[in-house]
């Protein structure tokens, strides 16, 4: 049988093309996995185009002309936007959150596989051979494997024999008719030679890294292969200024070389190591990462009741709280808070240096520890060393930051509760009373309480102040944004709120060098700057009330940043933003959003206006049953409308038989054309009564005399008032309408398909 | 079909009985022009609307018979107009001419003051005759040396043209079919009609047919024409008419133009088919069944494609009944 209807070359060509296509989108899809199972996969697939191709040709043929009927445009369209709909109804209904590249390609790969198996329409066999091609390259553009560059080659091919190809003429009959009208094989040939040559030159010219097109052509790829590169130093670029010294030095020590090729080839080594040596000293600089690069996306998120994402690493946290971005100012403006320089210099030895030493301690001074070690000593032999433990004796540098380092977490929370205007307050107190930076370092003793101990002398100190140690301007204002809130969460907030609405956001501002106190610059002089300079301030405002907070670093969560498609938040390198905590209860650390225009996002999110991402939930939840609804309605509504809308006619005339013989006319022809159309007695409303509905009972006098009657009715002026006519014309009317039952029209129908048939 | 009662008030305006002129007058014709009714019915009609009427058909089909039946039954004189390209406007209208004898130029009447004229194969004329004719159809009236003669009252046009040979003809420019009230073609006769015919022209020579009476005079005829320009059209037939001249005006379809005085003659021809078929007033059947030949009078496609644009125009206007 199925030879009986030939495969043209065309059909065969196409379904060629499209498994081209297929293949190349499959490529693309499966390329996490191995290229084989892409190729199965692609195979299964191209066997059932195939055959049901074949199938579909075998059922649509047409016996008497032994030829295949197309089969409707409409279910060729329903089918292929079917297919083509799946993924993305996927993605919708199921949560399955994907590329769009993907779903687009998987998309077309169904379309091109659909418009396959309809290919014996000619129409049909274009779009696919459109649609392969399109795919091919689309895939190529992305993905670069071997296979998809196969494909392409080969879709190319197919795409000259097409060209060339004739529609007309079978497959299977080409023995016969080749001498009559054959390929152009000269063209094919020709056309596959260039191609062919293309190919080959390409891959000759380029190494196998420059034919890796994800490498060349994608961006992204590109930058995580540099990134890996050079993670913090940029190695490559020190080899590669190495390689031009080497050529300098070599080009210096020319002449010398080959003097000494015999004689000194160690000695002009020796000279060039040295010069690579001196290089290397000045060649400090390191290369950070381009400003002008893309943003990298570093993940996703789908929420939208989380808009801080912390970065800040707390367990390693070592004195320096938070490294950021090299790109940004951040640890140098952040070292006050978070360093409090003068006690993480207890923990760093090699910072200490003996040789200088001076009579009063500053605490913000790097020698500090070697200051206070000798006013102690000074102290001890001034005042007797009786009232020194012996272990605080003999106390070294090494002692001191192994008891520090013993607890990881002292200088960490230590930092948390401590303002550097309090240390600057401690040490000024300290500068004159030397007994109090004796008792506060002699509490720290070599047990392991010791950190906590220090803390308490240091908070207890602090609650001895009657107010906070701060500037007085900051001070001012602290008051101001605290008067009347209670302590606990509510101060917290004015502090807060007092925060957002003193300053102005301006993440391009930034503090001039000369300032030392970034924080007082920022509150009281220029009331504007970056998130981390309201971040920081809230913490020191905090801090002084007591408060333990901490800086955060990490990435806020920009919800006009939403993708519409998937709901899905990207997080890109750009969205680095600073905030605080504070410690609540002295357990929970609680996210505080001192920036303007920054928002922490309310738990549930209740009284939230309803976003386009809860739309998009929405529908993703209840689409489905919307739509059910809708198509439920839609048959309800296609299904009541013929009875009602008849209903309504039939009344419509029923009680209007009282009004004026035009209006009678009117409606009793309304009805009667309801009843037509019902019946499938098509009629037009240019058809009049005469035409329309007399020839079904020529003969009746009923239909005469309404005939008559409405005649006189609508084309006599003058006769709308006429009484007589009126009662004529109802009883006409109804007796119309009687005689012309659904019934009758029915037979009428019956005899008229009847006499209709046989001509 | 009429009711009795109609064809009553219709005949009692006149002093004859219009209904047995009139059925006579139709089977005169449909004796000449065998198996075409439909065709005699709508010369008729155009006869009693005042129209001139446009035959387009093939040689042969009784066209010249049919004119010169309805020239001889309505009692009128019958002249005839061979038209060709080197027909001149004088050779129709007539001309002066100077008479020696009396040293006075003289009027010489040309073919168009007969009361029936049959302008024979009217596209082969030349455009400048072509229009000497249609001046006398519109206005009655042609003018000669700033000299006016008035025309015959019932002076009636029957023009032909062959739509098959156009080489060598000047086609009637839309300005001048508008002229016209109705354009119809004959058509082949069906097979009765045809051996009908043979039939009763057996014995008889061609040129020797006796000369019948007329039917009716030329009084007559003018009363018939103001009886059906009584009838009477009330205001939703009007606009009907309306409705049906701005769909046509509307329609991409329809390749020509409906003029008001179209859309006049359209009235005068429904009003005429009312009144042949005895009834008082016009309907919009009435109005559909004059469609065609007047429209087709009025549009530059051919006819077979006019059929079709025109029964789906008239399809798609609502009726008032």
């Amino acid at each position: 049988m199925a030879n009986r209807i030939p495969v043209s070359r065309i059909e065969v060509l196409t379904i060629l093309a499209a498994l081209g296509g297929i293949t190349a989108a499959n490529a693309s899809i499966y390329s996490g996995r191995s290229a084989a199972i892409g190729l199965g996969i692609s195979l299964a697939w191209g066997a059932a185009v195939a055959i049901v191709f074949l199938l579909i040709g075998q059922l649509e043929r047409n016996a008497a002309t032994r030829q295949r009927r197309n089969f409707p445009p409409l279910l060729q369209a329903t089918v292929m936007c079917t297919a083509l709909s799946i993924p993305v109804l996927r993605s919708l209904a199921f949560d399955e959150y994907e590329r769009i590249d993907s779903l687009l390609m998987e998309s077309m790969r169904n379309l091109c596989a659909t418009s396959a198996i309809f290919t014996f329409d000619s129409v049909r066999r274009r779009a696919t051979l459109f649609v392969g091609m399109l795919l091919v390259l689309f895939a190529f553009t992305l993905e670069s494997s071997l296979v998809v560059t196969l494909c392409l080659l080969f879709e190319l091919i197919v795409v000259t024999m097409w060209l060339t190809a004739n529609d007309q003429h079978n497959w299977q009959s080409e023995k016969h008719v080749a001498q009559a009208i054959p390929w152009k094989w000269d063209f094919v040939s020709g056309c596959v030679v260039l191609v062919a040559v293309g190919f080959i030159g390409t891959t000759l010219l380029y190494s196998d890294e420059q034919r890796k097109v994800d490498e060349r052509f994608d961006p992204i790829a590109r930058q995580q292969r540099s990134d890996e590169l050079k993670p913090d130093y940029s190695f490559q670029k020190d080899e590669d200024e190495e390689a031009v010294v080497e050529q300098a030095t070599e080009k210096a020590l020319g002449a010398d070389a080959s003097k000494s090729k015999q004689t000194g080839a160690g000695e002009g080594a020796q000279k060039k190591e040295a010069q690579k040596d001196l290089y290397r000293q000045f060649s400090t600089i390191r290369s950070g990462a381009d400003s002008d690069q893309e943003f990298k996306r570093l993940f996703s998120l789908a929420t939208d009741q989380i808009r801080h994402i912390p970065s800040t690493n707390y367990d390693q946290f070592n004195g320096k709280q938070w490294l950021a971005d090299k790109k940004s100012q951040l640890p140098a403006m952040t070292a006050q808070i978070a360093d409090n320089q003068g006690l993480t210099k207890l923990l760093k030895a090699e910072d200490l240096d003996y040789s200088k030493i001076t009579n009063l301690p500053d605490i913000n001074d790097k020698d500090f520890l070697e200051q206070t070690r000798t006013m102690l000593m000074r102290s001890m032999s001034e005042d007797g060393a009786g009232t020194l433990t012996p272990e605080l004796n003999e106390i070294s540098p090494d002692r001191l930051r192994q008891l520090l380092e013993s607890s990881p977490d002292w200088s960490g929370e230590a930092s948390l509760v401590v303002t550097h205007y309090e240390l600057q307050a401690l040490a000024e107190r300290m500068r004159s009373d030397p007994e109090l930076l004796w008792k506060f370092l002699a509490s720290s003793r070599g047990n392991e309480y010791s950190h906590t101990s220090v803390l308490r002398t240091l908070q207890r100190w602090r609650e001895r102040q009657d107010k906070p140690l701060l500037p007085e301007e900051m001070a001012k204002l602290l008051e101001a944004w605290t008067a009347g809130r209670r302590e606990g969460w509510d101060e917290v907030m004015g502090v807060v709120d007092g925060l957002r609405n003193h300053a102005e956001y301006d993440p391009q501002a930034t503090v001039p060098p000369e300032e030392t106190d970034s924080v007082f610059y920022f509150l009281v002089k220029s009331k504007r700057g970056p998130d981390y300079l309201f971040a920081s301030s809230a913490v020191i405002l905090l801090r002084s009330l007591g408060y333990p907070s901490r800086l955060v670093g990490g990435y806020y969560a920009k919800e006009e940043k939403r993708s519409w498609l998937n709901g899905q938040l990207p997080i890109e390198e750009d969205d680095v933003h600073y905030w605080a905590q504070v410690k609540l209860d002295n357990r929970v650390w609680v996210d505080i959003e001192p920036t303007p225009g920054f928002e922490i996002p309310s738990p549930n999110g209740g009284g939230r206006p309803m976003s386009l991402l809860a739309f998009w939930d929405f529908l993703a939840d209840h689409g489905i049953r919307i739509l059910i609804g809708l198509i439920c309605v839609w048959a309800l509504v296609r299904v009541l409308q013929k009875p009602i809308r008849r209903g309504w006619i039939y009344w419509s005339w029923r009680l209007g038989l009282n009004r004026s013989p035009r209006q009678i006319v009117y409606l009793t022809q309304r009805l009667l054309d309801a009843r037509l159309q019902s019946a499938g007695l098509a009629t037009s409303k240019g058809h009049s009564f005469a035409r329309a509905i007399l020839p079904l009972g020529p003969n009746e006098a009923c239909l005469r005399q309404y005939y008559d009657l409405g005649q006189q009715a609508i084309y006599h002026d003058g006769r709308d008032t006429d009484e007589a006519l009126k009662t004529d014309l109802r009883a006409a009317s109804l007796a119309v309408v009687a005689w012309l039952s659904p019934r009758r029209l029915k037979d009428a129908r019956q005899a008229q398909s009847t006499l209709t048939t046989p001509t | 079909m009429a009711s009795s009662s109609d064809q009553a008030t219709t005949s009692m305006e006149l002093d004859f009985d219009a209904a047995g002129v009139l059925d006579r007058l139709r089977s005169r014709l449909n004796d000449h022009l065998r198996g075409k009714p439909e065709t005699v019915e709508l010369v008729l009609a155009c006869l009693l609307a005042r129209g001139n009427i446009l035959i387009e058909d093939l040689p042969g089909l009784g066209k010249t018979t049919l004119a010169k039946a309805l020239a001889e039954a309505i009692g009128g004189s019958f002249s005839r107009v061979q038209c060709t390209p080197d027909l001149l406007p004088g050779d129709v209208t007539g001309f002066n001419i100077y008479n020696q004898q009396i040293s006075q130029f003289e009027f010489h009447q040309g073919p168009v003051f007969a009361d029936v004229v049959l302008a024979d194969e009217i596209n082969r004329a030349t455009p400048r005759t072509q229009s000497a004719l249609l001046e006398a159809m519109a206005e009655h009236q042609v003018t000669i040396d700033n000299h006016t003669y008035r025309l015959s009252d019932t002076f009636f046009v029957i023009a032909t043209q062959n739509p098959e040979e156009l080489h060598g003809t000047f086609p009637l420019p839309e300005a001048q079919m508008d002229r016209f009230s109705m354009k119809i073609s004959i058509g082949n006769p069906d097979r009765e009609s045809l051996i009908g015919l043979m039939k009763s022209r057996g014995g008889v020579l061609e040129g020797f047919q006796e000369s019948s009476d007329a039917v009716l005079d030329r009084a007559q005829l003018l009363q018939l024409q103001q009886c059906a320009a009584a009838i009477e059209t009330g205001e939703m037939l009007l606009s009907y008419m309306a409705d049906l001249a701005e769909a046509l005006s509307s329609d991409a379809t329809f390749t020509g133009h409906v003029s008001p005085r179209g859309v006049l003659q359209w009235l005068r021809c429904s009003q005429a088919w009312a009144f042949l078929k005895g009834r008082s007033f016009v309907t919009a059947d009435d109005v559909q069944h004059v469609a065609m030949p007047v429209l087709s009078a009025r549009s530059t496609s051919n006819m077979n494609q006019n059929r079709e644009t025109i029964t789906d125009l008239v399809a798609q206007v609502a009726v008032p009944f």
